[in-house]
């Protein structure tokens, strides 16, 4: 279990966030914000590389600076952006991590050889890393955030430039990676985290803006998303009076799904329609 | 353990290492080999004066000034004048008594002479020379007065208080030891004479000079590359996250620092085997360093070697490996100092090349109204620079008996601070 409690982070004068408080159980945590709105902030804060400029986060009621090693024995984490060392293979680059991971050198290899194969990257294991592709990379880093076999797995936009049977692999891996187990992993990429975060939690204004589940974040916006045709001409009026999430162009028509507070100045034609989770983002992260 | 080893395969396998390695071995071997090849002009070959004056200490022994050796050394130089003139009648047909008349005659002909011919007439004359040497030493030290001269000194710079006392005290104490020397039979020992042979100006003016500096660089390169790899290789969110976290510095630091101290190792282990392989001093290690043969005109300068204390040749160079190895570790400290707080190799190399530079820069540009010059020359870069003077008389502001210990005791409490500091804000900074 771990707590963020009262967290603040400040970068000089500029506040990154403000009196963050969490808790993380088992379960898949989805972090979904827009970009700047400090979800690397907070995960680095977890991984103790930044510290929090007041409050303190508590790993089972122990204060993760205190623990030391046995705090980030039990951490993985791939971070949005990271190095390696270009004439190392994988297995190679994998070695020296699970080295600095603590981890047995014989364990280590046997693990090493399955999370290749794993995120599907067996048959280049031992081809240098700087003739990989972004997505290639990409999954290293992921192979080597499971390394440790962490029982909290921090993912900083895990499947930024992974085409989309590799999203489907990574979700699949994650899926079975996380029963018993704490996973956090950011995104803006919401149907990334439709499908296997058990929790969403939203940041907005340097704040949690909500901690909850899919279904009850997407039943808070009940009544509130509706569809509608609108006559081509009408269009461009119409998107200036409404909040407008997507806007399609059919024969003669414009096809907008759209969220309103209350049925006022509803055009008739206008049908509710089931929520989604990116309904949920635009609306929350509208510009007023 | 596994970590530091890894470390360590990565300095060894960086190309710069073995790259600058290999340079700066070939380097000084080749400044070994061309010593010892190396006619100054045609009339002298310092490695055959060298090794000529090796043997004749095989024969007389060491103290000048004993019967034992007067009477041997003239047998030695008999029979080296006789070849001379056996040689000389060879070459011109002519017959002489006149020493400076053959050589004269000689002189014109050395160039069609062979390179047997030549050695004969190095060593013959590398004799005849040492005879007159070893004469006029007591020149060197009994025409010295360090009292007025220090006296001179203040009055010219003007100098009071601290200052004038600092002068005043060295300057009497290097008189007492000049005067030690004429008492305790150092004067009398035989050295090879600095003019003719160039050993302690080549050995530590120049190649001992080189291997500290090839050694700082290297030392230096190393620690920073090793100390910010994880940054410069952006790899840093993963490993200081890791199990290891910051401790990894440490590790970083281990490695850096015992190869750091093995670069002088694998450099001087070369080179010095090499140097002594062509210039056999056997015979004479346990002469005194102070002896008053042991002064040259060129190259390092007009210096005598005078020694606060007593050192034989061998423990000199002893002393001179202590030193170096311990500057290297200054050095090494310095530049985890620099890396730590700059966390950019590029930067980092930058600052500490200037930051050297403007320390061997400063002391001369203080006002000698104050003791600045003189505590801030005692560190390791003007060392460096002072190289060949260690441990004995050189310029005013290095010229006293404590000035190494002031120095280590200095830059290690220096070293040490920065590195307390650096990576007190490292365990803490955000990365
Ligand atoms: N080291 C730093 N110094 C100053 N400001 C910083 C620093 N790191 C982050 N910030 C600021 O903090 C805010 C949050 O940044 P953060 O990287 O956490 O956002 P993010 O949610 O991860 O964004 P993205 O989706 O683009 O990755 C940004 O406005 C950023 O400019
Ligand atoms: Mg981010």
């Amino acid at each position: 279990m771990l707590t963020v409690q009262n967290v603040t982070k400040r970068f000089g004068s500029f506040t990154a966030l403000e009196d963050i408080n969490l808790e993380f159980g088992k379960g898949v945590y989805g972090l979904l914000a827009p970009n700047g709105a400090g979800k690397t902030t907070l995960m680095k804060m977890i991984v103790t590389l930044l510290f929090p400029t007041k409050g303190r986060i508590l790993c089972d009621g122990k204060e993760i600076l205190s623990m030391g090693e046995s705090y980030r024995e039990k951490i993985g984490y791939l971070p949005q952006e990271f190095g390696y060392y270009r004439n190392d293979s994988p297995r190679q680059y994998l070695r020296y991590l699970g080295a600095l991971k603590g981890l047995e050198r014989r364990a280590a290899e046997v693990r090493i050889d399955g999370l290749l194969e794993k995120v599907g990257l067996a048959d280049v294991k031992d081809k240098k890393m700087k003739k990989f592709s972004g997505g290639m990379v990409q999954r290293v880093g992921i192979a080597q955030a499971l390394l440790g076999n962490p029982e909290i797995l921090v993912l900083d936009e895990p499947t930024a430039g992974l085409d989309p049977k590799e999203r489907a692999r990574f979700r699949n891996l994650i899926s079975e990676f996380s029963k018993d187990r704490t996973v956090i992993l950011s995104t803006h990429i919401v149907s990334d985290i439709e499908s296997v975060a058990n929790r969403i939690v939203m940041l907005k204004d340097h704040s949690v803006y909500c901690d909850t589940d899919c279904s009850s974040l997407c039943g808070m916006m009940g009544g509130k998303v509706f569809e509608c045709s609108v006559p081509q001409k009408d269009a461009d009026s119409f998107e200036m009076s409404h909040l407008v999430i997507s806007r399609r162009e059919e024969t003669g028509q414009t096809h907008f799904r759209f969220a309103q507070d209350g049925e006022k100045g509803l055009p008739p034609q206008a049908k509710p329609v089931q929520p989604d989770l990116e309904d949920v983002f635009l609306y929350i992260y509208r510009e007023d | 353990m596994r970590v530091f080893i890894c470390q360590l395969k990565r300095i060894f396998r960086a190309p710069f290492f073995l790259g600058l390695l290999a340079v700066f071995l070939a380097f000084d071997l080749y400044l070994v080999f061309s010593e010892a090849s190396g006619h100054k002009n045609d009339w002298e070959n310092c490695r055959r004066s060298v090794n000529m004056v090796n043997s004749v200490a095989e024969e007389t022994g060491t103290k000048i000034n004993s019967t034992d050796f007067k009477k041997k050394f003239a047998v030695v130089l008999d029979s080296h004048k006789r070849d001379l003139k056996s040689f000389y009648h060879q070459k011109t047909g002519k017959e002489s008594d006149d020493l400076s008349v053959m050589l004269d005659n000689l002189e014109g002909n050395i160039y069609q002479m062979t390179r047997g011919e030549k050695n004969r007439l190095y060593d013959d004359t590398t004799v005849l020379n040492m005879e007159n040497i070893l004469q006029n030493r007591f020149g060197v030290y009994r025409n010295t007065d360090f009292k007025k001269d220090g006296e001179t000194y203040i009055h010219e710079e003007k100098l009071e208080g601290f200052q004038a006392e600092f002068i005043r005290k060295n300057s009497a104490a290097l008189q007492s030891r000049v005067k030690e020397i004429e008492t305790d039979g150092e004067e009398d020992e035989l050295y090879f004479p600095g003019n003719m042979c160039r050993t302690h100006g080549f050995l530590y003016g120049i190649l001992f000079r080189a291997l500290v500096f090839e050694s700082a660089l290297l030392g230096v390169l190393i620690m920073m590359y090793i100390v910010n790899f994880e940054f410069m290789h952006g790899t840093q969110a993963l490993a200081y996250s890791s199990r290891r976290g910051r401790k990894l510095a440490t590790n970083q630091f281990g490695a850096a620092f015992i190869s750091g101290l093995l670069v002088p190792a694998l450099l001087m282990a070369v080179v010095l085997p090499a140097y002594f392989a062509l210039f056999n001093f056997s015979n004479l290690w346990n002469v005194s360093v102070s002896s008053p043969l042991n002064v040259e005109m060129s190259g390092i300068g007009f210096f005598p070697v005078i020694t606060w204390t007593r050192m034989t040749v061998l423990q000199y160079l002893w002393a001179t490996i202590g030193i170096a190895f311990a500057l290297q570790a200054v050095f090494c400290l310095l530049a985890f100092a620099v890396a730590v707080f700059f966390r950019n190799n590029y930067a980092g190399f930058i600052i500490y090349a200037i930051l050297s530079m403007g320390i061997i820069m400063i002391p001369e540009r203080l006002p000698w109204s104050t003791p600045l010059p003189v505590i801030t020359a005692a560190n390791p870069f003007t060392a460096w620079k002072n190289c060949g003077s260690w441990l004995a008389l050189s310029e005013p502001t290095l010229t006293y008996p404590t000035y190494f210990p002031v120095l280590f005791l200095l830059w290690g409490a220096i070293a040490a601070v920065v590195i307390f500091f650096g990576v007190r804000r490292f365990r803490r900074a955000d990365l």
